[in-house]
C-alpha cells in the first residue's frame, strides 16, 4: 500500500520538482537570496518582504496541498471500499495520517533535490553550507509542512475541496504576515532562533501537531459517509 | 446471516429521508429495493452497511447491533456510487491495494476476476483513463472478489454493457445458491424481476 501511494504520485513529483527548481533559481539568481535562506523562504521562516519571496512561499504551500490531495481524496471521499476492509473508522484515519507524514517526507526530499540542482546550476558552494543548520532547517520545515497538511486534512473532513483550497490560501497569506512580525517561540515557521528558544519552539509545534491529530480523529469518527 | 432493520428512521437536516423502516433479510436470497430517484434507496443501503447512523431505530446482523456491538456487518462486499480509488494506478494495482488489506486472495484470483469482466489485467492504463463502465466493473470486482457473504449493491448494472449484465445476473443467481445474501437497487424492472426473491418499494423514505 505504501508503495502504491508513493507510485500514485509519480507525475505530481515531476511537476513539483520542476516548480521547485524554477522557484529556487528565481530566488537565488534574481533575488540574490543566500543558499539556505532560499529554503527558509519556502518554509516561511524568512521575513517575506518582497513579492517574489511571497510568491515562492505561497507556491510551496500550494505544491504541498497538491501532493497531499490524492491520498486525502482516496481515504476521505467515497471511501467505503477502504472503510469496510479496515473495519474501524479509527484505523482508516490512522492510515491516512501515516501516508500524510510519508508524503511530507517526499516533499522535503523533493525540496532537497531541487535545491541541490539549483545550487549546482548557480555555482553555489554546497560544501560551504553549515550541515547542522541545514538539518535543523529540514526538520523544522518538515514540522511546518505537517502542521499545514493536517489543517488541510481537518478542513477536508469538515468541508469540501473548494473550501479547503481557500483555507490553505488563507493559511499561506497568514504565513506571509506572520513571517514579518515576531511571534517568537509560538510560530510554526522555521525562523532563525537561538538554540534554547528553538527547543521550546519544537515542543510547542509538537503540541500543535498532537492537537491537530486529535481533532482529525475526533471529527472523522463523528462523520458519516 | 440475518439482518434485521427495526423502526429505522434517518433525518438529515430536518429532512426525513427514511421513515420507520422494518425489514428482515436472510441468507440465500436476493432482495431488490425499488423506488424513484431520491426515494431513499441509497440511504437505506448505507444504513444497512453501517455507513450512517440511524436517527432512530437499529440495524442488527445476527443479533449484533451496528454502531454498538460492531461497526460494520462482517464479510460485506459493497458498491455504492463510484468508489474513489488511486486514479494514477491501473485497475489491477488498485484491486491489489484493496486485497492487501485483508490478504485473503491472491493476485491470480484478481486477474481471473478481471478476465471474467473482460478487463485487461495487464493494461498499464491508469484508472483515470477508464471509461465509466470500466470503473463500474472495477467497483463490482472489489465488492465480490473476496467471496463476501453479504453483497450490498447500489445500481450495480449502471453503465454496463449487455453481455456483462447477463453474466452478472447469472453470477448473482449462483451466489444465491451458495447461500449468500444480496441486496440490490436498480432502475430496470427487468433486473429486479429476474433476480429478486423479494422486493421492497420505497416512496419518499416510506415503505409501501
Ligand atoms: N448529504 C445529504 N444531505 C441532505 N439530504 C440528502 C443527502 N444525501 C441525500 N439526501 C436526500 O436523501 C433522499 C434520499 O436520497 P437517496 O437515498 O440517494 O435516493 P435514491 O433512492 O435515488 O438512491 C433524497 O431526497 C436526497 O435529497
Ligand atoms: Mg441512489
Amino acid at each position: 500500500m505504501t508503495k502504491a501511494i508513493i507510485k500514485n504520485g509519480r507525475f505530481k513529483y515531476g511537476i513539483t520538482l520542476c516548480s521547485l527548481i524554477v522557484t529556487f533559481l528565481m530566488l537565488i539568481k534574481i533575488e540574490g537570496v543566500d543558499a539556505l535562506d532560499a529554503v527558509r523562504v519556502l518554509f516561511g521562516g524568512y521575513p517575506l518582504r518582497r513579492m517574489i519571496l511571497i510568491l515562492a512561499f505561497v507556491m510551496s504551500i500550494a505544491l504541498l496541498q497538491y501532493l497531499n490531495l490524492d491520498s486525502i481524496m482516496c481515504f476521505l471521499r467515497k471511501n467505503t471500499c477502504f472503510l469496510i476492509r479496515y473495519k474501524k473508522r479509527k484505523t482508516l484515519i490512522y492510515k491516512l495520517l501515516k501516508y500524510i507524514f510519508l508524503i511530507n517526507i517526499v516533499f522535503i526530499g523533493l525540496i532537497v533535490i531541487a535545491f541541490g540542482i539549483s545550487a549546482v546550476v548557480c555555482g553555489l558552494d554546497i560544501f560551504g553550507i553549515d550541515v547542522f543548520q541545514a538539518l535543523e532547517l529540514g526538520f523544522r520545515g518538515y514540522i511546518m509542512c505537517i502542521c499545514c497538511s493536517l489543517i488541510q486534512v481537518i478542513s477536508m473532513i469538515k468541508t469540501d475541496e473548494a473550501n479547503t483550497f481557500m483555507t490553505m490560501i488563507a493559511i499561506s497569506v497568514l504565513g506571509v504576515f506572520l513571517s514579518r512580525i515576531k511571534i517568537g517561540i509560538f510560530t510554526i515557521f522555521p525562523s532563525k532562533m537561538i538554540i534554547n528558544e528553538m527547543y521550546i519552539n519544537l515542543l510547542i509545534c509538537s503540541l500543535y501537531i498532537i492537537a491537530e491529530i486529535y481533532f482529525c480523529i475526533m471529527m472523522f469518527q463523528k462523520k458519516e459517509s | 446471516m440475518h439482518i434485521k432493520v427495526e423502526t429505522l428512521t434517518k433525518t438529515l437536516k430536518d429532512c426525513v429521508v427514511l421513515k420507520d423502516i422494518n425489514l428482515d433479510f436472510y441468507s440465500g436470497k436476493i432482495y431488490g429495493i425499488v423506488g424513484n430517484n431520491g426515494s431513499g434507496k441509497t440511504m437505506l443501503l448505507r444504513s444497512i452497511a453501517g455507513l450512517i447512523r440511524p436517527t432512530e431505530g437499529t440495524v442488527s446482523v445476527d443479533g449484533k447491533v451496528l454502531h454498538k456491538d460492531i461497526s460494520f456487518p462482517p464479510e460485506m462486499g459493497i458498491i455504492i456510487e463510484k468508489p474513489e480509488l488511486l486514479e494514477q494506478l491501473s485497475g489491477l494495482e488498485n484491486l491489489k491495494i484493496l486485497a492487501d488489506i485483508k490478504k485473503s486472495i491472491s493476485q491470480e484470483q484478481i486477474i481471473e476476476f478481471m478476465k471474467m469482466f473482460s478487463l485487461d489485467p495487464y493494461s498499464k492504463k491508469p484508472l483515470k483513463k477508464y471509461s465509466l463502465g470500466m470503473k463500474q466493473k472495477i467497483g463490482i470486482i472489489q465488492a465480490i472478489m473476496e467471496n463476501q457473504k453479504l453483497l450490498i449493491l447500489d445500481e450495480p448494472f449502471n453503465a454496463l454493457d449487455e453481455s456483462t449484465v447477463v453474466m452478472l445476473r447469472n453470477l448473482f443467481l449462483d451466489y444465491k445458491k451458495e447461500d449468500k445474501l444480496i441486496i440490490i437497487t436498480s432502475h430496470h424492472a427487468d433486473d429486479i424481476s429476474i433476480l429478486c426473491d423479494e422486493i421492497v418499494s420505497l416512496q419518499e423514505g416510506i415503505m409501501k
